[in-house]
C-alpha cells in the first residue's frame, strides 16, 4: 500500500484549548499530514503544538480585523470552508467542532470526521448560547437567529459528505444522531492527568473550578452551601458571573478567583469532594480531580455520566450524581457523599484510562480499518450480475461499535 | 403507463444524448421535457423530431448562446414543470433534472451520469479551467454553487430509484446524497468499430485537449522514449502546449474524421488514456477495435478496462500515478506482456446499445412490479413488504 496522503482540517486555529490538544495527538499519529484551517492566528511561540507546519487557510484570514472577529464571520465560514481544495489526498480527517465537517471530498477519498459536537450554538444549546452571548433579543439577534438557522441546513446536508464520524462522547454520538442520523464511533479526548499526581490525604473542605459563566451553574453550588453552613467549599475561577457568586457566598464559601496550575492542582490533592455542576459535551476537570485521587459529585447529564463512575452503578465507583441542578439536589447528594467511603486508587485508575496513548491507539484503530474496509470495496470490481451498489458501498449502519477499553 | 422524460438541456449531440436517444427508443411514446432546446434540424432525428416542452429560460434573452450563465435559475425553472399526468417519471441528469417534482403515486427514477459536476468534488477543476479562481465573477460563481449544492442534495428525495453511469459515479452519488445507486453503463455503439488484429508499431490517443484529459503528460512521458511513437488526435486549448512538448516521435494529427480516428485506432499497438474520468467511452472504441488500453488507474476506467494481473483475459494496463514517469513506466511494461485482441472486442461488446436497453428495461420493470406488490399489500406489516 502506497502511504496515503494525508490532510488535516480544524476549525480555526486562534487559542490552545481542549480541541487542540485533540488536533496535537492526531498530528502525532500522521506527522505528514498537511494541515487546514479556515483561519490561523496561533501566535509563533504556540505554534509547537503543530509541529510549526505551515497552514492552509481560506479568504477569511484575509477579512478585515478577522484576527480578532474571526467568529463574526461565521456566516462565511460554510462557504470558506467549501472553497479549499483537497482533491490531491487521500485521507481527510476533520476536527470539528463548528465547520471542519463541512469541506468537500471526491468519491474516493476518505473523509472521517473527529466531531467535538455538531456545531453548538446552532442546535439545542442555541438558546443558552444566544441568552450567554446577550442576542436573545433585538435586531441583532434575529439576524443570529437567522444565520443560525441558515448554518443548520447547512451542517446536515454536508454531513453526507463524511465517510465515518467519531464523536468524543457518547453524549455527542446521542447529537450527532439526532442532528445528522448517522452512526458514529466514541473515542474519548486525551486527557493529560500526568501533571496532577495521585495524593491520598483528604483535608475537610469541597472544590469546584471552573470559568464562571451561567451555564458552569457555580452559583448553584455556593447556594447549596449557604444550605449547609458546617461544610466548606473553595471556589476557584473567574468569569462574567463572579460579582453574582460572591454575593451569593456565606462565610463557610471561600472565593480565590483565578489561581495558576500549581494552585489549582493542590486544591484538587486535598479536596474531599469535587463539584460539579454542568452539562458539558465530554467536560475535563472531573478526571483531573481523579486523577488526584479526588472523587466527584457530578450533575448526572452529558459528558459526566461517562468520565465519572456512579456510586451504586458501578462496583468501583469514583463519584456520586444528583439528577437535577438545584442548590437542593446538590446539598442532597453532599448529604449522602458523607456517608459513603470512595477509594482514591479506584479515582486514579479511572482517570489515567483516558491517556493521550489511549486515545491515540483507538483513533488510529478505528481510522486504518475503515480504510482497509474502504480498499476493500475499491478493489470489488463491476460484474454484470450484480444487483445493485448496495454491497459496494460502506453503510455504517452496519457497524460494530467498539466499546472503549474504558 | 403515462410517461416523461427529462433531459438537463437539449443543445448539442454529446454522450448524455445518446444515452437519451436510447431512453426514447425504449419509451417511444414518452413526452419530453427539458430546460431549454436548441438543436439543429438535423439532430432532431435522435429526439424522434418529438415536440420538447421547455421552461422560462427558453425565452429568456440570449439563452441559446448563453443558456449555462442561468444555471442558478435552473434549479427554479425544473420545479415549474408540471409532470402530474404522468405515471412514469425518467429524468436523465448530469445537472437538475432529477430536481423536478412528482407525488406519491408517481415513480421517478433518475439516471445519473454524475451528481451537478462543477457543485461537488470537481468545483477546483471547473473553477480552474473556465478561468473563475478569483475575481468577482468568481465569488458570485462559488456562492452559487454553494447554493446549488443544498438544492441538489434536498431534491435527491424526490428521486425514488437512482440509476448511476458507473461504479464510480455511484460512490459519488453515495457522497453527495447518501443513497443507494444500481450501475447501468452506458450505450457504446461498439457495432461502428471492427475488430483488426494486424497492430502496427504506434501508440494512439485521442481526446479534446483540455487540461484534465493529461495530454501534455502524455506527450511528455513519450520524450522519454525517443525509439517509441506516439500518435495525438484532438483538438482544443492546450494545443498550443502540447505541441511545444511534441519531440520528433510524436505526432499530432490535430482534429480528424470519425474515419480517420478509426482507422488509427485499429492499427494502433495501444490505446493511452489518462484522464480520470466518470464512465469514458473512448477506451472502449479502442478494445472494440481489439487494441488494448494503458489507462490512469481511477475513475470509470477501473470499470472499464480488464486490468492485467487483475482479473482474467485482461485487455489493458494501469498506471496509478498522473505523471510521465508513471506513463514510462506502463508502456515498458506493456511491451513485455501480450494481450488477445479478440479478449478486448469480446469485452467490450458487453457495453452494447443492446445491453443498455435490457439491462434499463428490466431494471424498471423489476421496480414496477416491486412497487405494485406493497401497494396491494398496504395491511401487511412494513417489515414483510421490504423483504419483497
Amino acid at each position: 500500500m502506497i502511504s496515503l496522503r494525508t490532510a488535516i482540517i480544524h476549525d480555526w486555529l486562534v487559542v490552545y484549548n481542549g480541541a487542540e490538544k485533540v488536533l496535537e495527538e492526531i498530528l502525532k499519529l500522521y506527522p505528514d499530514a498537511d494541515l487546514f484551517s479556515t483561519v490561523d492566528y496561533l501566535e509563533p511561540q504556540d505554534r509547537k503544538f503543530i509541529m510549526n507546519k505551515k497552514v492552509h487557510t481560506t479568504f477569511i484570514q484575509k477579512l478585515p480585523f478577522s484576527k480578532t472577529k474571526y467568529r463574526t464571520y461565521l456566516p462565511f465560514m460554510p462557504l470558506a470552508i467549501e472553497q479549499l481544495d483537497l482533491s490531491s489526498y487521500d485521507l481527510i480527517i476533520s476536527s470539528s467542532y463548528a465547520v471542519a465537517k463541512g469541506v468537500i471530498t471526491g468519491p474516493d477519498q476518505i473523509h472521517i470526521s473527529y466531531v467535538h459536537s455538531p456545531i453548538r450554538y446552532a442546535w439545542d444549546l442555541q438558546h443558552q448560547y444566544l441568552k450567554e452571548a446577550g442576542m436573545d433579543k433585538g435586531l441583532k439577534g434575529y439576524l443570529t437567529k437567522f444565520i443560525l438557522h441558515k448554518i443548520r441546513n447547512w451542517d446536515y446536508r454536508t454531513a453526507n459528505g463524511v465517510d465515518f464520524f467519531m464523536s468524543n462522547s457518547d453524549f455527542i454520538g446521542r447529537r450527532i444522531w439526532k442532528v445528522y442520523h448517522r452512526e458514529s464511533q466514541t473515542v474519548y479526548p486525551p486527557v493529560d492527568t500526568s501533571g496532577f499526581s495521585f495524593y491520598e490525604q483528604k483535608e475537610d473542605f469541597y472544590l469546584t473550578a471552573s470559568r464562571m459563566v451561567p451555564y458552569k451553574k457555580i452559583d448553584t453550588i455556593v447556594e447549596a452551601f449557604s444550605l449547609m453552613p458546617n461544610k466548606k467549599l473553595v471556589v476557584i475561577g473567574d468569569g462574567p458571573d463572579m460579582k453574582k457568586i460572591k454575593a451569593k457566598a456565606g462565610p463557610n464559601v471561600m472565593i480565590m478567583g483565578y489561581q495558576p496550575y500549581q494552585v489549582l492542582k493542590d486544591h484538587m490533592q486535598r479536596a474531599k469532594g469535587f463539584i460539579f455542576a454542568a452539562e458539558e459535551d465530554f467536560g475535563i476537570t472531573p478526571l483531573e480531580a481523579q486523577a488526584c485521587g479526588t472523587p466527584v459529585i457530578a450533575y448526572g447529564k452529558g459528558g459526566s455520566c461517562e468520565t465519572v463512575k456512579g456510586y451504586g452503578k458501578s462496583t468501583k465507583p469514583t463519584g456520586l450524581f444528583f439528577q437535577e441542578q438545584t442548590a437542593k439536589a446538590i446539598s442532597e447528594a453532599i448529604t449522602k457523599f458523607e456517608k459513603i467511603k470512595f477509594n482514591p486508587k479506584d479515582c486514579r485508575e479511572h482517570a489515567i484510562r483516558f491517556s493521550p496513548e489511549r486515545f491515540r491507539r483507538e483513533f488510529k484503530q478505528f481510522v486504518d480499518e475503515k480504510i482497509a474496509e474502504k480498499q476493500d470495496v475499491l478493489k470489488t470490481k463491476a460484474t454484470y450480475e450484480r444487483k445493485s451498489i448496495r454491497s459496494f458501498l460502506i453503510t455504517d449502519v452496519q457497524w460494530k461499535k467498539r466499546k472503549s477499553a474504558i | 403507463m403515462k410517461t416523461a422524460i427529462i433531459h438537463d438541456w437539449l443543445v448539442v449531440y454529446n454522450g448524455a444524448e445518446k444515452v437519451l436517444e436510447e431512453l426514447l427508443n425504449i419509451f417511444p411514446e414518452a413526452d419530453l421535457f427539458s430546460t431549454v432546446e436548441f438543436l439543429n434540424d438535423r439532430d432532431r432525428h435522435f429526439i424522434q423530431n418529438k415536440e420538447v416542452k421547455t421552461t422560462f429560460i427558453q425565452k429568456l434573452p440570449f439563452s441559446k448562446g448563453k443558456y449555462r450563465a442561468y444555471l442558478p435559475l435552473m434549479p427554479l425553472a425544473i420545479e415549474q414543470l408540471d409532470l402530474s399526468s404522468y405515471d412514469l417519471i425518467i429524468s436523465s441528469s448530469h445537472a437538475v433534472a432529477k430536481g423536478i417534482i412528482t407525488g406519491p403515486d408517481q415513480i421517478h427514477i433518475s439516471y445519473v451520469y454524475s451528481p451537478i459536476r462543477y457543485a461537488w468534488d470537481l468545483q477546483h477543476q471547473y473553477l480552474k479551467e473556465s478561468g473563475l479562481e478569483r475575481g468577482v465573477k468568481s465569488w458570485i460563481t462559488r456562492y452559487l454553487l454553494h447554493k446549488v449544492r443544498n438544492w441538489d442534495y434536498r431534491t435527491a428525495n424526490g428521486v425514488d430509484f437512482f440509476m448511476s453511469v458507473s461504479d464510480f459515479i455511484g460512490r459519488r452519488i453515495w457522497k453527495a446524497y447518501r443513497r443507494e445507486s444500481h450501475t447501468i453503463y452506458p450505450p457504446v455503439d461498439v457495432s461502428a468499430f471492427m475488430l483488426h488484429e494486424q497492430k502496427e508499431d504506434f501508440y494512439l490517443t485521442a481526446s479534446r485537449m483540455v487540461p484534465y484529459k493529461k495530454m501534455d503528460m502524455i506527450v511528455d512521458a513519450f520524450s522519454y522514449m525517443p525509439d517509441k511513437k506516439l500518435i495525438v488526435i484532438g483538438d482544443g486549448p492546450d494545443m498550443k502546449k502540447i505541441k511545444a512538448k511534441a519531440g520528433s516521435n510524436v505526432t499530432i494529427l490535430g482534429y480528424q474524421s470519425f474515419g480517420v480516428l478509426r482507422n488509427h485506432m485499429q492499427r494502433a499497438k495501444a490505446f493511452i488514456f489518462a484522464a480520470e474520468e466518470d464512465f469514458g467511452i473512448t477506451p472502449l472504441e479502442a478494445q472494440a477495435c481489439g487494441t488494448p488500453v494503458i489507462a490512469y488507474g481511477k475513475g470509470g476506467s477501473l470499470e472499464t478496462v480488464r486490468g492485467f494481473n487483475e482479473r482474467s483475459n485482461p485487455t489493458g494496463l494501469f498506471f496509478y500515478e498522473q505523471s510521465a514517469e508513471a506513463i514510462k513506466r506502463a508502456i515498458k511494461q506493456f511491451e513485455d506482456l501480450s494481450f488477445n485482441p479478440r479478449d478486448c472486442r469480446e469485452h467490450s461488446l458487453l457495453f452494447s446499445k443492446e445491453r443498455f436497453r435490457r439491462e434499463f428495461k428490466q431494471f424498471i420493470d423489476e421496480k414496477l412490479w416491486e412497487i405494485s406488490i406493497k401497494k396491494n399489500m398496504n395491511n401487511v406489516p412494513l417489515e414483510v413488504t421490504k423483504q419483497v
